[in-house]
C-alpha cells in the first residue's frame, strides 16, 4: 500500500508535500512549524501554546476570529495543536475552497504582526489560563500532563517543563515576546505545508507559489541545547499525588528509544503487548483475571530527540489500594522484563498496529498531518508508506532485547494518583457509607 | 534566490472556484438464498474493509416490561458464540487486528468492524458466528 506523494521546495525554504486522492471532493491543508514548548526560554513556559492561540486572532487581511468564521462558513473544519517539539495548524475544506485555506495560512505566516494588539494578547492569555484550569488543575488526574515529563526529564532538559505553562510565566508574556517568537520560528524555512485530497497538482503548485512565495525566509533559529540523555532513568523514580479522585491511577513511564529508530518499533510493539486493547497483558491479567484494575492502556510520546517515553496507564478498581495497584503493574512489567514475549503476542500487536496505521490514513486531514510529521522530523514524507513494513519487521528477539534493557527497575518512573482522603488515612469506603447514612 | 521581503503586500482574498464533482461509490446489491440482503460499495484506495451487519430489530420493537432488551441483546452478542466466551471472542478479533462493536438504537441493531483486506475471510467467519451461533451465557 502506497499513498502518492510529490514534494517541492519554494525559494524561501517552505517544504511542500502533495498527496492526491479524489475519493471525496474535500482537501486538507496542514502546516507544521518546527517549534514547540522545547524551544521556550526560561520564564516563558507555555508560550508556544499561547502563541498558537494568537494565530487565530487575525492577520493583516483577516479579522479577529475571522479565520474560524471563513473556514466554517465554507463548510470546513479547522484547528491547531502544540506539542513538545512542533506546532500544527490545519483545515479540511470542500475542494473548491482550497485557495481560501492556503490564503488564510499564508496571510498569518506572512502578515501576523500588523494585526497583533495588547487586547488580543490579554484575551488569549485569559483563555489559555482558563484552559489550564479546566484541563489540568480542575481535572481529575489532569496534572499528569506536566508531572510526568517533569519526572522523566532532568530540570535542564527542554522536555522537562510544562507545555501549558505556569500562570506567572503566562502573565509575563508580552507583545515583544510575540514578535520575537514569530520572527524567529514562524518562517517558511521552519515550516512544512502538506495538501492531501481532491486537488489538481499543477493548480495546487501555482496557488502555493502565489500565496507563500512572497513570504521572506527567516534568519535561522537558535539551536536547541543538547537533548541527549542516558538510555535509562538511572534508578526507580516515584511521585505520589493525592488528588480529588475516587480511583487510584498509576502512570508508569520508561525512557525508550526515539521515534524513527529501529528500536522504537520494538518498544512500541512491547507497549502494545502490555497495553493495547483487551487482549493485552495488563487488561487480561489485571482487569479481567485479577480484577484489581478498571482499565489499562499504553502509549508513547513519539519524541525524536533525547529519549522517547513509553507509558503504562492503569486505573484501580474502587476496592484496590494504590499499593496493590502499583505492585500488580510492576509484577507484570517484571514478568515481561525477565521472561520476554511470545511470537503470538508480537503477531497480535503488529496486526493491530498495522490496522490502526492504515485506518489512520483514511481521512484527508490525518494523511496530511502524517506527511507533515515525517517531513518535519525526517525530511522525508514517503516514510509514511513504510511504517507498516517497519512494524512487520519487528522480531521477538528485538522486543525481548528492549524489555530486558529498558523495563528494569532502573528505568521506571511511577506517578501514582491516590484519593486525597485515603492519603490522610481515611478509607474512602467508610466515608461513603457515613455519607449515605 | 528569493526576492521576497516583509514589505510585499499580502495576496488578495480568493473566491471559491466551481464545486468539484462527487461520485459516491456505486453499490452492488444482492439477496442471499436465506433472504439476507448484501450491499457492497467498493472503495479501493486503501487495503481496508469495513463490515456493517444491520438487523431490523431496535428498541422500538421492545415489549412493555422488556425495555432495554435490544441494547442488552446487542452487548451479549459479544459475550459468547460458537463455543467461545467473551474473552476468547475478543482475542480472536484482536488477532486479526480489529475489535468489534455491537450497538442497538431505536430502529436497528448493528455490528461493525474494520479489518485489513487480507483478514476479510476470518472477519466474516467471526461475524457469522456472532449472528448465527450466539450463546447468551448466564455466566
Amino acid at each position: 500500500m502506497q499513498i502518492p506523494i510529490e514534494t517541492f521546495r519554494l525559494d524561501n525554504g517552505l517544504f511542500v508535500t502533495l498527496s492526491e486522492d479524489h475519493t471525496a471532493p474535500i482537501v486538507a491543508v496542514n502546516l507544521w512549524y518546527h517549534v514547540g514548548s522545547a524551544n521556550e526560554r526560561t520564564g516563558r513556559t507555555g508560550f508556544a501554546h499561547l502563541f498558537e492561540h494568537m494565530l487565530f486572532q487575525g492577520s493583516a487581511s483577516v479579522g479577529a476570529n475571522e479565520h474560524f468564521e471563513l473556514v466554517q462558513r465554507a463548510g470546513g473544519t479547522l484547528n491547531g495543536s502544540t506539542w513538545l517539539d512542533r506546532t500544527n495548524y490545519y483545515e479540511t475544506v470542500p475542494s473548491n475552497q482550497l485557495e481560501l485555506a492556503l490564503w488564510l495560512e499564508a496571510n498569518r505566516m506572512g502578515y501576523l504582526l500588523p494585526a497583533m494588539t495588547q487586547q488580543k494578547l490579554d484575551t488569549q492569555r485569559d483563555v489559555v489560563q482558563n484552559e489550564r484550569r479546566w484541563s489540568m488543575d480542575n481535572q481529575p488526574y489532569g496534572t499528569w500532563w506536566e508531572r510526568l515529563p517533569a519526572l522523566c526529564f532532568p530540570p535542564t532538559h527542554p522536555f522537562h517543563h510544562s507545555l501549558i505553562g505556569s500562570m506567572s510565566d503566562l502573565d509575563a508574556a508580552s507583545l515583544e515576546d510575540i514578535e520575537q517568537f514569530f520572527t524567529t520560528y514562524y518562517t517558511p524555512d521552519n515550516a512544512v505545508l502538506s495538501i492531501a485530497g481532491d486537488f489538481d497538482r499543477e493548480e495546487a503548485r501555482r496557488l502555493v507559489e502565489r500565496h507563500f512565495g512572497p513570504i521572506p525566509r527567516g534568519e535561522g533559529k537558535p539551536p536547541l541545547p543538547d537533548m541527549s540523555l542516558p538510555a535509562t532513568l538511572g534508578g526507580p523514580l516515584r511521585e505520589v499525588v493525592p488528588d480529588d479522585v475516587v480511583l487510584s491511577r498509576l502512570f508508569l513511564a520508561f525512557r525508550s528509544p526515539v521515534f524513527g529508530s529501529d528500536e522504537y518499533y520494538a518498544a512500541s510493539v512491547c507497549g502494545a503487548i502490555l497495553g493495547l486493547k483487551k487482549g493485552s497483558r495488563l487488561h487480561r491479567r489485571l482487569v479481567r483475571e485479577q480484577q484489581v484494575a478498571a482499565e489499562a492502556q499504553s502509549f508513547t510520546y513519539d519524541l525524536t530527540k533525547g529519549s522517547d517515553l513509553l507509558v503504562l496507564e492503569v486505573t484501580a478498581r474502587p476496592e484496590t489500594t494504590p499499593q496493590q495497584l502499583e505492585r500488580a503493574v510492576n509484577h507484570e512489567v517484571d514478568r515481561i522484563h525477565e521472561e520476554g514475549v511470545s511470537a503470538e503476542e508480537v503477531a497480535r500487536a503488529v496486526t493491530l498496529i498495522q490496522t490502526e496505521l492504515i485506518v489512520g490514513l483514511q481521512s484527508a486531514g490525518d494523511r496530511a498531518d502524517k506527511l507533515s510529521l515525517f517531513s518535519t522530523y525526517f525530511g522525508d514524507p514517503s516514510l509514511v508508506n513504510v511504517q507498516a513494513d517497519r512494524y512487520r519487521a519487528v522480531t521477538v528477539e528485538q522486543v525481548n532485547a528492549f524489555a530486558r534493557s529498558r523495563l528494569g527497575a532502573d528505568n521506571r518512573a511511577s506517578l501514582l494518583y491516590v484519593p486525597r482522603d485515603a492519603a490522610v488515612g481515611a478509607p474512602t469506603r467508610e466515608l461513603a457509607e457515613a455519607g449515605a447514612s | 534566490m528569493s526576492t521576497a521581503t516583509r514589505e510585499n503586500l499580502p495576496t488578495p482574498r480568493p473566491e471559491p472556484t466551481a464545486p468539484r464533482s462527487y461520485h459516491f461509490p456505486s453499490f452492488v446489491r444482492a439477496t442471499m438464498p436465506n433472504g439476507m440482503r448484501l450491499v457492497v460499495a467498493p472503495v479501493t484506495k486503501l487495503p481496508l474493509v469495513s463490515i456493517s451487519a444491520v438487523i431490523d430489530a431496535g428498541a422500538r420493537t421492545e415489549r412493555e416490561g422488556e425495555e432495554g432488551v435490544a441494547a442488552l441483546t446487542a452487548q451479549l452478542l459479544l459475550e459468547g458464540a460458537a463455543g467461545m466466551d467473551g474473552a476468547a471472542l475478543t482475542d480472536r478479533f484482536e488477532r486479526i487486528g480489529t475489535s468489534v462493536e455491537a450497538h442497538a438504537d431505536w430502529d436497528s441493531t448493528t455490528i461493525t468492524l474494520t479489518v485489513l483486506q487480507e483478514r476479510l475471510p476470518e472477519a466474516l467467519t467471526l461475524v457469522r458466528d456472532l449472528l448465527r451461533a450466539p450463546e447468551f451465557p448466564e455466566r
